[in-house]
């Protein structure tokens, strides 16, 4: 499948919130009640890649999945850089989650590139009766950060299509916009192979092995 | 300037100066006293000039002032210094000065990597695109990486940003500089996942290809193989990075790579180069591991779609058919293809249907089957060959199918055309021992899982010579196996056999049938050679006798079930038959061969099982041990008699009817169980909500409790208002004290005032009759003890002293008596007084009542006079007001208040 334009994300935030649920939600259409944390297997970051359109134009969203563990701080950090999207996700039935957001933030916007789209997701919304974290707090602390915020649920699929679509609708515009330098691929997005001069089939130059060819 | 020459004489005069260490400790000593930059520059080119020759001084005394220096970052030239200095002192290569077994690099290592922030000041200077500085900063890394890999990676991974500054180096233009970047790559991305995951993140597949663009694809030098060997890191066993490869169709770079091997091969027109053949072979590699069988299922049919749908299958397949290849490569290819295809229906149809340039026109699959029964080909290609045709059978029914449709008698096609299957039959008959094994192997793959395709199998008749009449397949495969020869003919015959035999009970009966079949097979079983080859025949025998017993329809009434687990019993004996079975699992090669589905070989030697036998072993033994070892014959060797059987059989029936009941009784039982369960169940939850009620009722009554002290309007129940009833009650009772008390009071206060209000005169009176009577006697006739305060009580009082009181109280009242009088005399005196004003008073009302007479009548006589002169007024026209109306009233209100306070 071709496409306009490939946005990269990441899943960042502590461990239990359902980071690799809302991938899955996102990527398969299916929740996975059993929690078996993203580090347990041999990796610590899992990967998932999804098409959707914005204003007509087919987006490719790869989703980088990581461990929340505090262990695995260090190793989350080397994926800021080449994302051009982080979805920050807090627990709304774990108030100490909500308590770490500023931490996550601090490190997302030390290690990524300034233009980088944060989107606050509040998780669990399904869970109303154990919610620890009032609605209006999450969208008091994105309003004060300068960031989108939504609440989800990555069991019932309640705003998860929203979550991600919308926060490649900010890249969208902040591309239409000219903030994104698109030709620099380590901002977390590339431009797609229809994008391209046509010559691009037959390679010449060093940059075109990267890109050119039809997608397979 | 001075230090300078300083350093001069110590280069050119080692001589005179008879201990490095010294200089080396006098340089050390510049570099951390000195202030000028110069001066300090000059001392780390100095110890780096003597870092090569004499590092374990260097080292030993310099190591924390250099790391100082590093950190600081003065200035450019002096980093390089430094960092050539690091990588001598920490180099993992042994210089001829230093004695063998003195691993000085690497204990350096261990002290430099106990701070990483060391490390990070290296990674940090990457940054530098001076050639001087960021070509020794790589070169040290990669010496610390060689000496300690493992701690290397987790710092290097702590480092936010140090994999990606490593990465930003590939797109270095100076090819040097990302070489080196490229070789430390690989040795960092060395089993660690977490690494491998953040090059593929950060586009590393891209830049890889890039780089293997860039170098001209097969025909580029060594770092061509230096890229695939980094890209193989990060794909091997990691599912992760397969799915990133294929998500970012990187699988459509791979093809030009084919494309240009062929090219140039045509081009060259001759053998390919040294490095080609590892290019391409890293390449080949690369393709495997993404489709390899060891791969989750779901990361393999993705990927071999991919495959094909990049075009790079048809690329291979082209390349496989070339001439000129080289042999190890077209094993590798044959294998590529192979795990591209298998067990995936579209690939596998695809390749099927590939043909050879050669006349006539021959598929591919003839074509490489041809070459596998040809002796003369190297042994890898051959058994290369055997795993592709596994892998193009594998999951494949139609394949399966046609190979052996292509063997019955009914195609008459198959004669002019060389089929596979012939092939197959062909290498049976050959004189090669492995072209036996591989082709009996292939046929047995044509079977696997097709029940069908072994009752087809054994209508196959052979026509050995022209005047001999066809036998069956089975008979001369069978033959073969009787004939003896070498071990990997039998080894393999007995494969196919077994495959063949294996679920399908007509083949067995078959075989049954076969003169002799059963003999052989018992002799060799119970045959004592104990060579090790021998051992693995017999045991294979004992496994196909035992499918013999396991798939036996009891067609041949002389080879049944029974009658073979008999035979075994007795010519072979049980444990015998089971050790023997047993026998192939201890096996080294058995254990490899179920591993992975591709048979490894070195030499033809090697090959002595197939993976899926030794899956259908695995799945067999356990069931074949049991049939043949029955459990309800304890006796064992001795064979009962008629009558015996005939018990046995009544006990049998018996034994099923019994079992018919306890079948009955233990659903019966079961369904009891699961009743009692629920019942228990409900109990429970019963218990649970008598104790929930109890508690409820329990809170209830605290809280009922509180109430009533709050307030009392409330329900009220018996205990409370028996409480408040008993404090009414208690009240009242209190009260009729009190009431008890007060009249107790009054009396004793009566008995008081009795007392007190006795007059003076008969007080003394009481005390002469007292005091007449004598106290003694008084006392005498008290005797009892009760009456002793009785007595105290008349003793204590002196009659004189009690009434001494009384006297100033009746002398006061007395006074007070006399004062009254006097005041009394004076009241009445006022009282005459009073009465004379009265009378006087009284005189002046009557005269005063009668001048008001007067008045009255004076005043009617005036209203009289008024009203006249009013109705004059009126008859005169004058008008009245109503004022002088109620002046007169006003005036006759006033005369009547005048009346009545007159009256009063």
């Amino acid at each position: 499948m071709s496409y306009a334009y490939l946005f990269k994300y990441i899943i960042i935030g502590d461990t239990g919130v359902g980071k690799s649920c809302l991938l899955l939600q996102f990527t398969d259409k299916r929740f996975q009640p059993v929690h078996d944390l993203t580090i347990g297997k041999q990796f610590c970051v899992e990967f998932g890649a999804r098409m959707i359109t914005i204003d007509g134009k087919q987006i490719k969203l790869q989703i980088w999945d990581t461990a929340g563990q505090e262990a695995f701080r260090s190793i989350t950090r080397s994926y800021y850089r080449g994302a051009a999207g982080a979805l920050l996700v807090y627990d709304i039935t774990r108030r100490d989650t909500f308590n770490h957001l500023t931490t996550w933030l601090e490190d997302a916007r030390q290690h990524s590139n300034s233009n980088m789209v944060i989107m606050l997701i509040g998780n669990k919304s399904d869970l109303e009766s154990r919610r620890e974290v009032k609605k209006e707090e999450g969208e008091a602390f994105a309003r004060e950060h300068g960031l989108v915020f939504m609440e989800t649920s990555a069991k019932t699929a309640a705003n998860v299509e929203e979550a991600f679509i919308n926060t490649a609708r900010e890249i969208y515009e902040k591309i239409q916009e000219g903030v994104f330098d698109i030709n620099n691929e380590a901002n977390g997005i590339k431009l797609g192979p229809q994008h391209l001069p046509s010559n691009a089939n037959t390679p010449s130059g060093g940059a075109s092995a990267s890109q050119g060819g039809a997608c397979c | 300037m001075d230090y300078f020459f300083g350093f001069k004489s110590v280069i050119s005069q080692p001589e005179a100066e008879p201990s490095p260490a010294d200089t080396v400790l006098r340089l050390v000593e510049r570099v951390t006293s000195s202030t000028l930059l110069e001066d300090k520059r000059d001392a780390c080119r100095a110890i780096k000039a003597l870092s090569k020759k004499y590092r374990l001084e260097v080292g030993a005394h310099g190591l924390d002032a250099l790391i100082e220096v590093l950190i600081a970052q003065p200035d450019l030239e002096t980093s390089s210094f430094v960092l050539e200095t690091l990588c001598n002192v920490t180099s993992s290569e042994v210089f001829e000065e230093e004695g063998v077994g003195a691993p000085v690099g690497e204990q350096f290592t261990e002290i430099f990597l106990k701070k990483s922030e060391n490390v990070i000041s290296v990674i940090t200077l990457l940054d530098e695109y001076d050639f001087h500085v960021r070509l020794p900063a790589i070169r040290l890394l990669m010496n610390l990486l060689n000496n300690k890999s493992k701690e290397m990676q987790e710092i290097v991974l702590a480092c936010p940003m140090g994999v990606a500054k490593l990465i930003d180096i590939l797109s270095d233009s100076r090819d040097f500089v990302r070489n080196e970047a490229l070789l430390l790559l690989i040795q960092l991305t060395k089993s660690n996942a977490n690494i491998q995951n953040i090059i593929a993140y950060e586009r590393g597949f891209d830049q890889l290809f890039q780089v293997v663009h860039s170098e001209g694809y097969s025909d580029g030098g060594i770092v061509v193989d230096d890229s695939l060997q980094l890209m193989l890191n990060l794909l091997k066993r990691n599912a992760s990075n397969q799915t990133v490869f294929r998500e970012e169709s990187c699988m459509k770079h791979i093809t030009p790579f084919f494309q240009s091997c062929q090219q140039s091969e045509v081009d060259a027109g001759g053998s390919w180069s040294i490095q080609k053949i590892s290019n391409v072979h890293s390449m080949l590699q690369v393709v495997r591991t993404l489709v390899s069988p060891a791969n989750a299922t779901q990361v393999v049919s993705p990927a071999q779609k991919n495959v094909a749908g990049c075009g790079l299958l048809s690329e291979l397949c082209a390349l496989l058919m070339s001439p000129g290849v080289p042999a190890d490569i077209l094993s590798e290819i044959i294998c590529t293809v192979g795990e591209s295809i298998r067990g995936c229906r579209s690939n596998q149809e695809f390749f099927g249907q590939v043909m050879a340039s050669s006349s006539p026109p021959r598929t591919a699959l003839v074509v490489l089957l041809m070459s596998m029964v040809n002796e003369k080909q190297p042994v890898p290609l051959r058994a290369a060959v055997l795993y592709c045709f596994e892998c193009f059978l594998y999951k494949n029914d139609v394949g399966q199918g046609q190979i052996i449709q292509a063997l019955l008698p009914t195609s008459a096609e198959a004669m002019q055309q060389i089929s596979a299957g012939q092939l197959l039959c062909g290498g049976l008959f050959s004189t090669d021992c492995l072209s036996h094994w591989l082709s009996s192997v292939a046929l047995s793959h044509a079977l696997v899982s097709n029940t069908n395709n072994r009752e087809l199998l054994l209508r196959v008749h052979l026509a050995i010579a022209k005047d001999v009449a066809p036998v069956s397949l089975l008979q001369q495969a069978f033959n073969i196996l009787q004939m003896g020869g070498k071990l990997q003919t039998r080894l393999g015959i007995l494969t196919l056999l077994s495959t063949w035999l294996a679920d399908s009970p007509n083949s067995v009966a078959q075989f049954l049938k076969l003169p002799n079949a059963v003999a052989f097979l018992t002799a060799l079983v119970a045959s004592n050679e104990h060579d090790d080859q021998e051992v693995l025949v017999q045991s294979l025998c004992a496994f196909l006798l035992g499918l013999c017993v396991v798939y036996n329809n009891d067609a041949n009434s002389n080879f049944s079930k029974e009658s073979l687990c008999q035979l075994i019993t007795k010519r072979i004996g049980v444990e015998t038959f089971v050790d023997k079975l047993a026998e192939i699992a201890k096996h080294e090669v058995y254990s490899k061969a179920l591993k992975h589905p591709q048979i490894r070989i070195n030499t033809a030697a090697d090959i002595q099982f197939d993976h899926e036998f030794c899956r259908l072993y695995k799945g067999l033994e356990g069931v074949i041990a049991k049939a043949v070892a029955p459990p309800t014959s304890p006796k064992g060797a001795e064979s009962p008699s008629e009558s015996e059987l005939k018990a046995v059989a009544k006990y049998k029936d018996v034994i099923r009817e019994q079992d018919g009941q306890i079948q009955h009784l233990r659903q019966r039982l079961a369904a009891l169980e699961g009743d009692h369960i629920a019942a228990q169940s409900k109990i429970e939850e019963l218990n649970v909500n008598v104790q929930h009620l109890q508690d409820q009722n329990t809170l209830l009554k605290a809280q009922r409790n509180n109430n009533v002290i709050i307030d009392e309007g409330e329900t009220s129940t018996p205990p409370s208002e028996s409480s408040t009833d008993k404090l009414v009650k208690e009240l009242e009772a209190l009260r009729l004290d009190n009431e008890r008390l007060r009249g107790q009071l009054e009396q004793q206060q009566q008995a008081a005032n009795h007392f007190v209000g006795i007059p003076p005169a008969n007080g003394g009176g009481i005390a002469v009759e007292i005091a007449s009577a004598p106290p003694a006697s008084i006392m005498d006739s008290f005797t009892t003890h009760e009456d002793v305060q009785l007595c105290s009580f008349f003793r204590q009082p002196e009659p004189m002293s009690y009434f001494n009181p009384l006297e100033p109280e009746l002398k006061a009242v007395q006074s007070r008596l006399e004062a009254m009088e006097t005041e009394l005399g004076d009241s009445q005196q006022r009282l005459a007084h009073c009465l004379t004003a009265n009378a006087e008073l009284k005189d002046e009302i009557e005269r005063v009542k009668k001048d008001q007479e007067d008045l009255l009548v004076l005043l009617a006589d005036q209203d009289g006079k008024v009203l006249k002169y009013k109705d004059r007024l009126k008859n005169l026209g004058q008008t009245v007001s109503e004022d002088e109306d109620d002046e007169l009233d006003d005036g006759a209100d006033e005369e009547l208040q005048f009346q009545i306070e007159n009256s009063v």
